[in-house]
């Protein structure tokens, strides 16, 4: 199944889209590179999708640039975690301890925040019938800062102008990956 | 639209309703021509409304105490002034409606009150008055000057003319489009033209600040559902702000956040599929279900590049108890949430549940098949998809996306089940298939 019969209808800025396919390609091949892509266990294949997860989120932040508030944020965050994955490749006694520490609480972080929120889209549940209509925007406006990054620490107005153009992206970039994907297959 | 009715009504309480008196101008323009003999006297007072080089406050201190303008060499603005006080007010209210209209709706009423307005004599002349002023306000903006009969084409030309001036009105653009729909739009034209014809007379700086705002307020205050009343009954000095049509910077303030905010919306609304929602709430949802869809898809997309199909499996497990718990509601016709053991079993299960439900009525079961995103299609087509993608079983994941069936992602094929079912999103086919 050709991925270009389905493709979503949305509009692609084939800028950011080169630079982004560019930037991809290259940590792909990096990534096939250091790790055979051979291995067949589970965990170690979840790994490699999260990482490569990873990479396309941080190429396509990096095609941004510093631009737009999310890919701020992205970038900040990755290179957080960035670091520690360099470390690990390293492989000493100090990296991987900071690693494994970082990791943990960086994971554990990215777990807690699913936690949360689930648990906030839930816990509503019992309040949806009531009729408040701010509260419901709160609601909704807590979830897409959520969704999108950096979203935390941005008034209303800004945090859908960031939406727009991070879906943009996103579906920049989802082009660019089944594009890859079907010439892989 | 009932003309005479509003027109009275326009008159009678001009500072109410912001796009009322325009409506009314349009009425006019419709119905009526301009009777010469009013062209002069109104035109001399009325241009005084429209001096470019005063503020607000000026022009009210102008218009009510008629000062003569300098611009306008056939003014005797006074003894027109005290005759029939409303229209020009009326046009004042068309041209400069969103600023200081506490000390104008103030002394409107003063004079409204003394002079006992409303005697339906006057209401012909007012009308008239009022497109006399509309006029003058063309022409003085000099604007290529048509006869009367023009006057109304050209607000909408203006207003045409003007939508590469006008900085990222989109509203005010699609206005554009549809020139003549009915009063509102036009009225929106009218103001265009009005802002169209400041920016091209290169007025005060603040004046052309606030008509860029202007038809947005006006846009504001026409979608808000009931004009709130000033009462004529009140007394004088406590002035009530309309809606829309507040005075304080803070509600202006408020006011422009809100415009900008429906702006994002729009543009959002614009790149987000399934865009038909006009609330508010549900585009959000709409809005957010996408941005997660999009990001699912990317996780997908990183998956796939890792082929094997037997290293999926517990992966399809994983992600299928991940979106269980995502999406954190169960479509109403009994879906059953899948089990944390594997995929299949949620296959099996829908597929038992399909061919019960293809025994009593096709329909329902593919509605039922449609709430879960899935659809069916022949033996032949799904075997051959299956040979040209995977090697050999194909273990594909049936996964529940986001709440609308649109947005489901990948491809589920039994092999087993006599049934073939392919899930594939209805609006925008997307679909991606593990190698």
């Amino acid at each position: 199944m050709t991925p270009s019969d389905g493709t979503i209808i949305t509009a692609t800025n084939p800028r950011t889209e080169m630079k982004f396919a560019r930037r991809f390609l290259r940590s792909l091949s990096k990534t096939r590179k250091i790790r055979p892509p051979s291995s067949s266990s589970s965990i170690c294949v979840k790994k490699r999708s999260e990482r490569i997860k990873m990479a396309a989120y941080w190429c396509m932040a990096r095609a941004v640039g510093s631009r737009r508030a999310w890919s701020r944020a992205i970038l900040m965050k990755l290179s957080r975690g960035r670091q520690h994955h360099h470390h690990c490749f390293s492989m000493t006694m100090m990296k991987t301890r900071m690693r494994r520490k970082n990791r943990s609480t960086w994971l554990g972080k990215v777990k807690k925040k699913k936690k949360e929120e689930e648990v906030r889209t839930r816990s509503p549940s019992p309040y949806d019938e009531d009729d408040d209509e701010e509260g419901l925007m709160k609601r909704q406006t807590q979830k897409l800062r959520e969704v999108v990054p950096g979203g935390k620490s941005m008034d209303i107005c800004s945090l859908l102008e960031e939406t727009a153009h991070f879906v943009t992206c996103l579906a920049a970039q989802v082009h660019v990956m089944q594009t890859i994907a079907h010439h892989y297959s | 639209m009932q003309p005479r009715s509003r027109e009275m009504q326009g008159i009678n309480s001009l500072l109410n309703s912001s796009q009322i008196p325009l409506s009314d101008l349009h009425q006019i323009q419709n119905s009526q021509m301009h009777p010469p003999p009013h062209l002069t006297n109104p035109s001399s007072s009325s241009s005084s409304h429209f001096d470019p080089s005063s503020s607000h406050d000026d022009f009210l201190d102008q218009m009510l105490s008629n000062l003569p303008s300098s611009s306008w060499p056939d003014l005797n603005p006074k003894p027109f002034w005290d005759d029939t006080p409303p229209p020009p007010h009326a046009a004042e209210n068309v041209a400069f409606q969103y600023d200081d209209q506490a000390s104008l709706a103030s002394k409107f009423r003063n004079h409204r009150i003394s002079s006992d307005g409303g005697n339906p004599s006057t209401t012909s002349s007012t009308a008239a008055l009022m497109l006399q002023a509309q006029q003058q306000l063309l022409m003085s903006r000099g604007v290529a000057g048509a006869g009367e009969s023009g006057l109304l084409p050209m607000p909408l030309s203006l207003g045409g003319g003007d939508v590469d001036r006008s900085r990222n009105d989109v509203v005010d653009g699609s206005s554009f489009k549809s020139p003549n729909p009915g009063g509102e739009s036009s009225v929106q034209a009218l103001y265009n033209g009005f802002a169209g014809s400041m920016h091209g007379g290169g007025q005060v700086s603040n004046q052309t600040q606030h008509f860029p705002h202007h038809p947005q307020g006006q846009n504001l205050g026409a979608t808000t559902q009931a004009p709130a009343s000033s009462t004529p009954a009140q007394p004088r000095q406590r002035v009530r702000a309309r809606r829309g049509q507040a005075t304080d910077p803070h509600s202006i303030a408020e006011r422009l956040r809100r415009e900008r905010i429906a702006e994002r919306m729009k543009a959002l609304q614009e790149l987000v599929p399934n865009a038909n929602k006009t609330d508010k709430a549900s585009m959000l949802d709409e809005i957010i279900d996408y941005v997660k869809f999009l990001q699912l898809q990317v996780k997908v997309l990183s998956m796939s590049r890792l082929g094997g199909a037997a290293a999926v499996a517990p992966l399809v497990a994983d992600m299928a108890s991940e979106a269980a718990s995502d999406s954190g509601q169960a479509p109403p016709n009994g879906n059953q949430t899948p089990s944390s053991t594997s995929a299949n079993d949620t296959i099996t299960m829908t597929e038992q549940q399909v061919a019960k439900l293809m025994e009593e009525d096709m329909g329902s079961a593919m509605q039922y098949l449609q709430g879960k995103g899935l659809c069916l299609m022949p033996i032949s087509l799904a075997t051959a998809i299956s040979t040209a993608t995977c090697h050999s079983r194909s273990a594909l994941i049936n996964q529940k996306g986001p709440s609308s069936p649109n947005m489901s992602v990948l491809t589920v094929q039994s092999a087993t089940a006599g049934i073939a079912a392919a899930e594939s999103s209805v609006k925008e086919g997307a679909s991606v298939s593990k190698p």
